[in-house]
């Protein structure tokens, strides 16, 4: 098989590895912060069929295309944010999936979303090198977090939000900072994924794909940035090597969650762990 | 000197039962301030009201002359107040540094896009937070486990990392609730040394502790509750002689040093 037909069969897949390192990236900065969000799908697909709306119904080029997806679930992020950040734990999960499952609804209702049948004949804009670019951005922004005193105040306040604010850290301000970064980095994976896949339905964008995002960051671990780019890799990937077992790809993204909570609780990605390896070795 | 806390007829309530009844006391500048009496008397609970955690149903807490009620327990921090507490809270998966750097927090004054563009302003101020976090690993003498998890220091250690912690937020009043406990002698005698260069340096103590070797030998004024109330008040010498306060203690260790 040569490179060009190679690319033809595999391209969405390479694409959708990029974009949902993306996710898998976006979920672990709330998580990083102690947050258990499981908005990041609905984000998604604000961005997905905003920009796609804007590509085909307004004709807008494609950057500007993307920047209005972004900007459209960073705003509904703030919007939704500074209220229900201020629950916590299983409240805040529910909340966020409630949220989750409004959005989808409005997708499926609104004329300009298409309703049922989704938006058609989106043009085939994303390049390799848009996702490329889109990913190292979003691995730049998140490092510069970690390696400053916002990372840390993450770290601690996922520890003990008490003890932080003992600190005199103000921790509604940093949660909302990384909900809202959280979505703006989902909204821009949306943009890109609505742009190589041609069309787009309300379903995509559903519970099941907020279950997804979270398996990924579980899976590859939130201690670094490779772990949820490792997460979200597998998770793409796996559908394809098992093709036979299409069917049962929700079970064993549930079977896969609960090992890794039982075995790895800090995921693949756990630098410790693998140090303790190489040393028995 | 000047006054730098004063509470007056604090009373805290939990569902009806008085864990404060009408507390009064004023720590000064540079004093280091005793705070003892036997177990659930209401010393912890005194912390958490002036550090915001609980908020009194009487009294009022004023803090160089302006009043804390109804601040947000991080917006008291930032006036300079910092603690430590009974049942260590270290963010336990950070190393010893970065734990010690989550105290500098509101001192670290570099802007979002200083630290997205890792510009001179923002890498200066992490390298100088991280020396400054050094030097007081070195003062309570957790330097050689800087890049250790909190989780896996000694109890002991883990007492004195809560300190350095403290000391990096450069409060002007410092809480200690019970920080010797656990340790041993060599240590106790540390800490005590520790707390007498905080005071050189103008600093505020006000401590809770059982050892009474360890408060009557460091305190310059104390404060005795029982049940939620003020028996006694006053210097080291005072306090011991007090009869209330022999008989508070009765059954337990008389509070007797030197
Ligand atoms: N959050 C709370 N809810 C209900 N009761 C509480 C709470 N915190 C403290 N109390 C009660 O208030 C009283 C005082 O408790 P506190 O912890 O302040 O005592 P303490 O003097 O620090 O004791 P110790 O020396 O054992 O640490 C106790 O009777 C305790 O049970
Ligand atoms: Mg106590």
């Amino acid at each position: 098989m040569n490179w060009a037909d190679w690319w033809a069969t595999y391209s969405t897949l390479v694409l959708s590895v990029g974009v949902y390192g993306m996710m898998a990236l976006s979920i672990s900065l709330t998580l990083s912060c102690g947050l258990l969000t499981l908005a990041n799908a609905a984000f998604m697909g604000i961005g997905a069929y905003v920009s796609a709306i804007a590509t085909t119904t307004f004709d807008l080029p494609f950057s500007e295309a993307l920047l209005l997806g972004t900007l459209g679930s960073t705003c509904v992020a703030l919007l939704i944010g500074l209220p229900v950040l201020r629950l916590s734990g299983v409240y805040l999960a529910m909340a966020t999936l409630g949220f989750g499952e409004v959005v989808r609804i409005l997708l499926l209702n609104l004329d300009i979303t298409g309703g049922p049948l989704g938006l058609n004949g989106i043009p085939s804009l994303t390049q390799w090198w848009h996702v490329l670019a889109a990913l190292l951005g979003t691995v730049f922004l998140l490092q510069c977090l970690r390696l400053s005193r916002i990372g840390r105040a993450f770290e601690a306040i996922r520890e003990d939000e008490t003890a932080a604010r003992l600190m005199g850290i103000s921790t509604h301000p940093l949660k909302l900072l990384a909900f809202v970064t959280g979505a703006s980095i989902a909204g821009l994976a949306g943009g890109l994924n609505a742009h190589y896949t041609f069309t787009l339905s309300p379903g995509n964008f559903g519970f099941e794909n907020a279950v997804d995002i979270l398996t990924m960051a579980v899976l590859g671990g939130i201690r670094g940035l490779p772990g949820p780019l490792l997460g979200g890799a597998i998770i793409t990937l796996l559908p394809e090597v098992l093709r036979d077992l299409q069917e049962y790809r929700m079970a064993a993204n549930g079977l896969i969650l609960i090992l890794v909570v039982l075995f790895l609780p800090q995921g693949l990605w756990d630098l410790p762990r693998i140090r303790g390896w190489f040393k028995r070795a | 000197m000047p006054e730098l806390l004063n509470l007056t007829g604090m009373s805290l309530e939990f569902g009806g039962v008085r864990a404060l009844d009408q507390v009064s006391l004023s720590v000064h500048t540079g004093q280091i301030y005793g705070l003892i009496g036997p177990n659930g008397a209401g010393k912890t609970s005194l912390f958490n009201l002036i550090t915001g955690l609980y908020r009194p149903s009487q009294g009022e807490i004023r803090f160089k002359g302006d009043s804390l009620l109804g601040i947000a327990p991080q917006h008291i921090a930032q006036r300079g107040i910092a603690r430590t507490f009974q049942n260590i809270r270290l963010f336990a998966e950070m190393t010893l540094i970065d734990n010690v750097m989550v105290g500098m927090h509101t001192h670290l004054a570099y802007r979002f896009w200083d630290l997205l563009l890792r510009s001179r302003p923002f890498r200066h101020a992490e390298v100088q937070a991280r020396k400054q976090a050094l030097t007081l690993l070195e003062r309570v003498g957790l330097s050689p486990y800087a890049h250790a998890l909190a989780g896996t220091l000694s109890y002991g250690n883990q007492r004195k990392l809560e300190i350095a912690r403290a000391l990096a937020m450069q409060p002007q009043l410092l809480l200690l609730d019970e920080p010797v406990a656990g340790m041993n002698p060599t240590e106790k005698n540390d800490i005590q040394d520790l707390i007498r260069s905080l005071r050189a340096q103008h600093l505020s103590v006000l401590l809770i502790e059982h050892d009474m070797r360890f408060v009557m030998g460091l305190c310059d004024a104390l404060t005795v509750l029982d049940f939620g109330r003020v028996i006694a008040q006053g210097s080291p010498q005072a306090i011991q002689e007090n009869p209330a306060v022999i008989a508070a203690y009765l059954g337990e260790e008389v509070p007797h040093a030197e």
